[in-house]
């Protein structure tokens, strides 16, 4: 495919969310080129775990999830490729009281939202549904069954058909290195195979390297490569249904549609860096929080181990919309450590924006001036 | 010609992957993701070559210009419960 210089949108960055607002723009009648350094979903959007909840600890960010949850769970049908959705539920496991009274006040909120709230279980409870659970030191859990686990090579193929269908140019391998300005407003960007025109608006959907970009052009956005890993064991039989979160340590165990067990746990070196070079701390320390947690884990082979990003802004949400500071330059960035789950609403909202000027109240207050203004989203309850 | 199997720990197909690079998906990470050669418990160690000059053959790239897929630790399997008794005393 011969690619065209010049056309109205340049997103920069195949990723999920960089996919979405593509094929919205498209779906909503626009031209749009795609350009990706890489292949297409070589950033955190092959990287990630696969989990997709609507419970966060304050309103904003619920409301955008659950929004996106709704959307999630009918993607297979919307964009006529199976994106693999199943509802296994969220299952928090908590070691302190004040941890699982929090949890109460919050489904008071989430119900308000309309969103299902869950249910808190007891000891007992968890030993009955959850056999294989060690629940030495546990005081309780918090199901939240309306979450559930996407396949995510699954969805992003399932944008890119999508987006190729509808015309969209999708340039692998192709780098963007600088925003291109006139007189105060973006008009295209600067790339390893030339210059692309953007007519209408250039979106920066680059993950945390989003920030670099705006850079190139004198805008700063807060927002931190934060190195995160994650590692596989061998495929089991299906028995672990729900994600399960030791909120002691924060870390977490689950199997994958193919039965894999994913491991994931924070650790010190949840740093700042370009690099996705894998410690040898992280194995170790997820391997002992979850072998804890579900001792029967102990015999189960580790395949595979890998890195990606989290690109995390101070108030740990994400940046969407317009910058203030130069004309037609848009951001989607700054996901924290859930922006998979988001990519449906986010690329919906963001193509209301940008092609029919209609901010989404869900989305409005995301907005990247906020760093500045002080209006941060606050995360009220951070458990661990 | 019977079945032609080229990764083994995941059974995948010559003609699958064939049909694959016919479809457009000319990286191997894309291949490996959309058929899951090179997921299984040799981490492609068998089959990810044999891919790459598939790919090789089918396209006209030539060997040395196709991506090979980072190799990941670890190199063996290795069981959770060692990890975890691993007693290594993290920094
Ligand atoms: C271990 C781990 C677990 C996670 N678990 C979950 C989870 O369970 N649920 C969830 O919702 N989220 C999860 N996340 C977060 C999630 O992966 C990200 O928020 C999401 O993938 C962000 O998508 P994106 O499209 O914004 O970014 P990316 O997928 O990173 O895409 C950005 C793209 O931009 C490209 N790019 C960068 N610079 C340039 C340039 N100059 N020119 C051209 N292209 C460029 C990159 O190559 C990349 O492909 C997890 C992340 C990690 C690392
Ligand atoms: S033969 Fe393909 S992964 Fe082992």
């Amino acid at each position: 495919m011969q690619a065209s210089k010049k056309s109205e949108y340049v997103v920069v960055g195949g990723g999920v969310v960089g996919l979405s607002i593509a094929y919205h723009l498209a779906k909503l009648g626009a031209s749009v080129t795609i350009v990706e350094k890489r292949y297409v979903g070589s950033g955190s959007s092959t990287r990630n775990a696969a989990n997709a909840r609507a419970h966060f600890f304050n309103r904003e960010a619920s409301l955008l999830a659950w929004e996106s949850l709704k959307r999630m769970r009918k993607l297979s049908r919307d964009l006529g490729y199976n994106t693999l959705f199943v509802r296994r539920g969220y299952l928090w496991l908590f070691y302190k009281e004040e941890h699982l009274e929090a949890m109460r006040r919050y489904m008071k909120t989430w119900k308000e939202l309309g969103i299902p709230e869950g249910k808190i279980l007891g000891v007992d409870e968890l030993a009955k549904r959850y056999p294989y659970l060690n629940l030495r030191g546990i005081v309780g859990g918090y199901l939240a069954d309306a979450n559930g686990r996407y396949h995510h090579d699954a969805v992003v193929r399932a944008y890119w058909i999508n987006c190729r269908r509808l015309g969209v140019s999708i340039l692998e391998y192709v780098e963007a290195r600088k925003v291109l300005v006139r007189s105060g407003r973006a008009v295209g960007v600067e790339t390893s195979t030339g210059a692309f025109e953007a007519e209408k608006a250039v979106v920066l959907a680059a993950g945390p390297w989003t920030r670099v970009l705006a850079e190139t052009v004198g805008v700063e956005l807060p927002i931190e490569p934060i190195r995160k890993e994650a590692m596989v064991t061998e495929p089991l039989k299906i028995t672990i249904k729900p994600l399960v979160i030791n909120t002691k340590v924060n870390a977490y165990a689950q199997q994958t549609l193919r039965g894999e067990v994913l491991l994931s746990s924070a650790t010190p070196l949840d740093v700042p860096t370009w690099s996705y070079q894998h410690t040898y701390q992280f194995p170790i320390r997820a391997a002992k929080a979850m072998v804890e947690t579900i001792p029967a884990l102990a015999t189960v082979n580790w395949l595979r181990q890998w890195a990606g990003h989290y690109a995390t802004t101070p108030d740990h949400n994400p940046v969407l919309g317009y910058v203030d500071e130069v004309e037609n330059l848009a951001v989607a960035s700054g996901f924290s450590g859930h922006g998979f789950m988001l990519a449906p609403a986010v690329g919906e909202f963001m193509a209301l924006l940008l092609e029919k000027g209609y901010l989404h109240p869900v989305m409005a207050p995301f907005d990247p001036g906020r760093f500045k203004e002080g209006r941060m989203i606050r995360e009220d309850l951070v458990i661990g | 010609m019977g079945k032609v199997i080229v990764c083994f720990c995941e059974d995948v197909t010559l003609d699958e992957i064939r049909k694959a690079i016919k479809e457009g998906y000319r990286d191997l990470e894309h291949l490996k993701r959309l058929l899951g050669i090179g997921t299984g418990p040799c981490q492609g160690k068998q089959c990810l070559i044999t891919v790459a000059r598939i790919l090789a053959e089918d396209t006209g790239i030539s060997v040395s210009e196709i991506r090979l897929p980072t190799f990941r630790p670890p190199a063996r399997p290795v069981p959770l419960g060692v990890l975890a008794g691993a007693g290594l005393e993290e920094e």
